[in-house]
């Protein structure tokens, strides 16, 4: 997926530009309406990212010119304003969502996500390891025996693995990233969804091994012809 | 403090004083008139007597003749039970008539006719007196002639006179209160009728006050105008200060938020993470506080500025669902609305307001709900009122003192363990009572809890 993240604080743009490159997508940053604009005529991007409050302009009007020109990229506004009326007036002039600040990451990623799904998944890539096949954006597994529909937590669960083959995740760094910090979460919470995984990959040549006491990873077998 | 005295009473105590001494003069003045009109009215007819009765007086060589003209007698006799009484003197000695009738002592030189007052054997009496010198065979005589009568008539007209005037002095007193009091209404009625233009006023309705004013209460208008547009000023200060509070909050924030969580996914010792936890934690514990007291302010400035329209509730509902699945989804749990009476429902209400009330409502909701659950969103239809449930599976409420959960900055007993700043309910009961409705939290009758947000609908 190709992220224009457009906002005027360089540090939280590169800490969002991080993330994304960290989750195996594409992102370019534009501090200033002026370089947003010149972005969005010169590349394609399946995504927008869009601050209301910028240097040289507000998000308001950079977004109405947008559909003015016929520019469809679909656009989340990253708002900090708690007014309604503001996020109302953002969805009437062309946006397809709005988050307000400060937001989880894998909220937003969410959203971009559900944005993504509503036009037709443009960009959104599947991942596919030995037979079986991920779509993040329709949270579907595709396994020889059965398609299956994910919860979030599955594909989110999933999703980390699949993105990183081979690659051991302790179960602190997996309950990390799928569960918000004020969550109270026992150990054995984590075992659960992966059980769910595993239940789900029966038949296929990736499974997810057990590495007692460290952690897991998501490895291929090969199948007994 | 003592209390002030209204304009009502102090337009109407001078003008009821008024009234009764008024009346009260009134009352004597015709009491005094008419008593001096019937001693008018005796002294004239016992001026007649005695002058009739002097004129048929007659001296000859040594006599003198008296013909008592009994017809003036009989009219004096004849008016009520009155009695007359007559005395005659002649050169200072008794003559004839009534000797024990004081007269009254008169000098030589007195040749008019003297009234005067006496008590004559214990009854009052008015008595005319005149007296004059004839002069017989070259000597002077002096015959002095008296005539006296009771006082009953008089007093009898006295009486009914009083009562009368009494009478008459009651309605005018009655007559001057109303009109004293229609007088006071009257004057009150711009004021009343400006308080009442105020207060007819919504609550976000900012104009300058207009229309046709008396002079006398221009002052006030004018400084009425002047508070109005003060007011304006200071919340579009308190949007702007909101505006930019917000921004210049969440801002940093989002930056701390989003770098911890970098830093967690990257660390690999369990020390770093450990303090990345708690970074993350107090962040999340800051984020929830500012963001509930940015929408407290919101919910306190729109209270004062409030944007009432025709809303459907079912669309601003679903809204706020959609809006929040994606937060929900991270828990794997789904916002499922139903509305249990088909048809469409509005209600008059800030849009903003009641957005903030069923986000909180809802958000309360996914934060205390397990992974896995539904959360429902009903809309049920009751006569004039609509009321918003919002039921999740939750811990719920059961064991927990309700008692000002619903104030600012108070939490549940059972919720320690999950951040929160004590807002959210407190701005939900604020925006009902702008909205006109009601909220109650219950438990639901299996597990979890049951928030009601009750609406007038339009």
């Amino acid at each position: 997926m190709k992220i224009l993240i457009v906002e005027d604080t360089k540090k939280l743009a590169q800490s969002l530009a991080d993330h994304f490159d960290l989750a195996g997508h594409s992102s370019s940053i534009a501090g200033t309406v002026e370089a947003a604009n010149e972005l969005v005529l010169l590349t394609h991007y399946d995504i927008m990212l869009l601050d209301i409050m910028l240097p040289d302009g507000n998000g308001h009007t950079f977004l109405r010119s947008l559909r003015l020109q016929k520019i469809a990229v679909p656009v989340i506004v990253m708002t900090a304003r708690s007014e309604i009326s503001d996020r109302i007036d953002l969805l009437d002039i062309g946006a397809d969502d709005y988050i307000i600040k400060p937001f989880d990451i894998a909220e937003l990623e969410a959203r971009c996500r559900a944005v993504l799904r509503r036009h037709g998944g443009g960009g959104y890539t599947n991942i596919m390891l030995g037979n079986i096949e991920l779509s993040p954006l329709t949270a579907e597994l595709r396994t020889p025996a059965e398609n299956f529909k994910l919860r979030n937590r599955e594909l989110r669960l999933l999703e980390i693995f699949m993105n990183a083959p081979n690659i051991l995740f302790t179960k602190e760094q997996l309950t990390d990233r799928l569960f918000n910090i004020s969550e109270s979460v026992n150990e054995n919470t984590i075992e659960v969804y992966i059980a769910r995984i595993r239940k789900k990959l029966i038949g296929c040549n990736m499974r997810i091994e057990t590495l007692r006491g460290i952690g897991y990873r998501l490895t291929e077998t090969f199948l007994p012809k | 403090m003592r209390k002030p005295i209204s304009l009502r009473w102090r337009l109407l105590v001078p003008l009821i004083i008024t009234a009764i001494i008024t009346s009260a003069l009134l009352y004597f003045t015709m009491r005094q008139v008419t008593k001096q009109a019937v001693q008018a009215t005796q002294e004239a007819l016992l001026e007649k007597a005695v002058t009739s009765i002097l004129e048929q007086t007659r001296f000859t060589e040594n006599n003198v003749e008296i013909d008592l003209p009994y017809n003036i007698f009989t009219m004096l006799g004849a008016i009520s039970e009155d009695k007359v009484y007559y005395r005659v003197d002649l050169d200072g000695l008794f003559l004839t008539g009534y000797e024990d009738l004081r007269l009254k002592n008169l000098t030589v030189d007195n040749e008019y006719i003297f009234f005067s007052s006496t008590i004559f054997r214990g009854v009052k009496l008015r008595q005319a007196t005149v007296q004059q010198l004839f002069l017989v065979n070259g000597k002077s005589r002096l015959i002095q002639i008296t005539v006296a009568q009771t006082q009953l008539f008089q007093e009898a007209i006295l009486r009914d006179m009083s009562r009368n005037a009494g009478v008459i002095g009651i309605s005018f007193f009655g007559f001057a209160l109303l009109v004293a009091l229609l007088a006071t209404r009257s004057f009150l009625r711009p004021i009343n009728s400006l308080a009442g233009t105020v207060s007819r006023r919504g609550a976000h309705d900012l104009r300058p006050v207009k229309g046709p004013t008396p002079p006398e209460l221009m002052p006030l208008v004018l400084s009425l105008n002047g508070f109005i547009s003060r007011l304006t000023g200071t919340l579009r200060q308190t949007e702007t200060f909101i505006a930019e509070a917000a921004h210049h909050i969440r801002t940093p924030l989002s930056l701390v938020k989003s770098e911890s969580q970098l830093a967690l996914r990257k660390s690999k010792s369990s020390e770093n993470r450990k303090h990345l936890h708690n970074i993350i934690e107090s962040v999340d514990m800051s984020i929830r506080s500012a963001g509930q007291l940015l929408d407290h302010a919101l919910v306190l400035y729109r209270s004062e500025k409030i944007d009432e329209k025709r809303l459907d509730l079912a669309v601003v509902v679903q809204h706020v669902a959609d809006n929040l699945q994606p937060a929900a989804d991270l828990k794997d749990i789904i916002i499922k609305t139903e509305i249990i009476n088909n048809g469409d429902i509005f209600v008059m209400a800030d849009r903003v307001l009641l957005e903030v009330a069923l986000r909180n409502m809802l958000d309360n909701a996914i934060k205390y709900s397990n992974p896995d659950q539904l959360i429902f969103v009903k809309m049920v239809l009751d006569q004039n009122f609509v009321r918003i449930i919002v039921l999740d599976n939750g811990r719920g409420i059961k064991g927990v003192k309700t008692k000002g959960i619903h104030k600012r900055f108070k939490r549940g007993s059972n919720v320690d363990d999950v951040i929160g700043s004590g807002l959210g309910l407190a701005i939900i009961s604020e925006i009902c009572i702008i909205l006109g409705g009601s909220f109650i939290l219950k438990n639901n009758k299996g597990v979890g809890a049951c928030a009601i947000l009750q609406l007038p609908v339009c």
